[in-house]
């Protein structure tokens, strides 16, 4: 069984931890050596977690676990005016980034009012790109029970925010954090924050496990490794994290017309990734999304 | 000042009296305003703000704002407080027309056919009501909720008041809420304390446990 792990330390020697993880059998999902500091995130084996946290001691570092690696979040605001960001969204994005997680800020264009709020079809499917997605509500509990309609019909597990504290049969609801105008910087409003961070890993575990009844046959991390090896146009890409890994996939932010071959040819373990994923055009640039097909799919 | 906000749900009632309070904070209008009220009706819904400036903000005359050199035909004015050019250079224009009153640099003017006393004498103390309710009605535009696109202005008798909605507002809501003003108003039972709740925690946490 994999788990996944943040180090952070110096990087003096940093490479006895990279070779350790590659021996034990695990993947560097990230790497990055800022001056003295390093910080790897990496999925190993949990058994040898042992020989690990022996050897981040060796060379005086931290380890810690990091439940929502892997995955890609959704934090949706109703807009983007300063009545809603950058409180409290950022700090919430901000949060889940520090326990692993990739995020995107999306601002709706029509998120707004009662009545009047809506979501439309091209928000949607930028939406369901993500793993999960953590949708910031207002302070009323009668505004957040009637809005909450307009996105009831997500596909993705859906982690509402709001400040009363009230329960919302079909989604993960967490109150506290409302409409707020200020940064938390207090305990107490940070226990909130870990809270939502909370109800964010317990919803990647409810889709950890739907995966888990047909897995693919290739773990998705694995697949990153081969892409950013054999595609070699991916180390020129200018976006911040060319490969994002997901749950059950990848989204590779180059264009999708020009590399959707190259990407469906890349050979892992004798199969062709065109042959057990699916690649599709994401609706954001146009870019490309490795969706992983389930074992009883791949012949 | 006092802040008072009500509602039928008491915790957003609570969340707006927040808010205010913050904008305020952050324009730096403490010593501007007296009160401010907020009603929000969640049935329509509904959101009234009503602002009572404070009056005893000191007076401004016209030679805190400007220096003036006598030049024979006219007068040469230079505005020494930037914040009240704007208001200050509409009033001139409106009085004197926009061909006597030349703007040569960003805060420097010629008058034609004006002495100094002319412009000395001319009240100003509207300038600074103006400049103050520039303000306020920011603050009131940073509170009110923006997804209630309809709003009126309903500002009398030195009072500042706004109401909005998502719905057309008729004129028996603003009865409605005209009444519901002219009650006292009502404190809050509840603070924010009750919703971000103190939790136990240890007294020492390693410092990479107390942020992830």
């Amino acid at each position: 069984m994999y788990e996944n792990f943040i180090f952070e330390g110096g990087s003096y020697k940093h490479r006895k931890l990279v070779e350790l993880v590659e021996d034990l059998g695990g993947y560097i999902i990230t790497k990055r050596i800022f001056a003295q500091e390093a910080h790897i995130t990496f999925a190993a084996p949990s058994e040898d977690y042992d020989h690990i946290k022996r050897c981040v001691d060796e060379i005086q570092g931290m380890i810690r676990k990091a439940p929502l690696l892997g995955t890609e979040i959704a934090v949706i605001s109703p807009t983007i005016t300063r009545h809603h960001l950058p409180h409290p969204f950022c700090d919430i994005a901000e949060f889940l980034r520090r326990r692993g997680a990739q995020t995107n800020i999306i601002g709706l264009a029509r998120g707004v009012g009662r009545r009047t709020a809506q979501i439309n079809r091209r928000e949607r499917m930028i939406i369901e790109e993500h793993d999960v997605a953590v949708l910031g509500m207002g302070n009323f509990e009668r505004c957040i029970r009637e809005k909450i309609q307009a996105f009831s019909d997500l596909k993705i597990p859906l982690v509402v925010t709001g400040l009363p504290k009230i329960e919302i049969p079909g989604c993960i609801y967490i109150g506290g954090c409302g409409r707020m105008p200020f940064k938390f910087k207090k305990l107490d409003e940070i226990d909130i924050l870990k809270d939502i961070a909370d109800g964010v890993e317990r919803a990647i575990e409810k889709r950890k496990e739907e995966i888990s009844i047909d897995p693919p046959p290739i773990p998705p991390f694995v697949v990153k490794d081969e892409v950013w090896k054999q595609v070699e146009d991916i180390k020129y890409s200018l976006a911040p994290a060319p490969l994002v890994l997901k749950i059950n996939g990848l989204r590779i932010k180059l264009p999708y017309d020009k590399y959707h071959d190259q990407v469906s040819n890349v050979e892992i373990a004798g199969y062709r990734l065109g042959e057990i994923s699916e690649i599709k055009r994401s609706v954001y640039r146009n870019r490309i999304l490795v969706e992983m097909l389930g074992e009883s799919m791949v012949s | 000042m006092e802040i008072y906000a009500e509602s039928s749900d008491e915790v957003g009632a609570l969340a707006y009296k927040m808010l205010a309070k913050d904008a305020i904070a952050e324009l730096s209008l403490g010593r501007l305003i007296n009160e401010v009220r907020i009603y929000i009706d969640i049935e329509k819904p509904l959101f009234f703000i009503r602002i009572k400036p404070n009056p005893s903000v000191k007076k401004i005359g016209m030679e805190d704002i400007v220096e003036i050199t006598d030049k024979g035909d006219g007068v040469e004015m230079e505005i020494t407080d930037e914040k009240y050019a704007p208001y200050l250079l509409d009033l001139l224009w409106k009085k004197y027309g926009e061909e006597r009153v030349q703007q040569i640099e960003r805060n420097y003017l010629e008058i034609k056919g004006v002495s100094k006393s002319d412009i000395m004498a001319l009240p100003i103390s509207e300038l600074q009501e103006q400049e103050r309710d520039a303000l306020i009605q920011d603050m009131i535009f940073r509170i009110i909720p923006i997804g209630f696109r309809i709003t009126k202005n309903l500002s009398e008798n030195g009072m500042i008041t706004y109401i909005a909605s998502e719905n057309p507002i008729s004129e028996e809501d603003i009865e409605r809420m005209e009444e519901i003003m002219s009650r006292p108003p009502e404190e809050l039972s509840i603070d924010i304390k009750d919703i971000i709740k103190e939790r136990e925690r240890e007294l020492f946490v390693p410092y990479k446990g107390s942020y992830v």
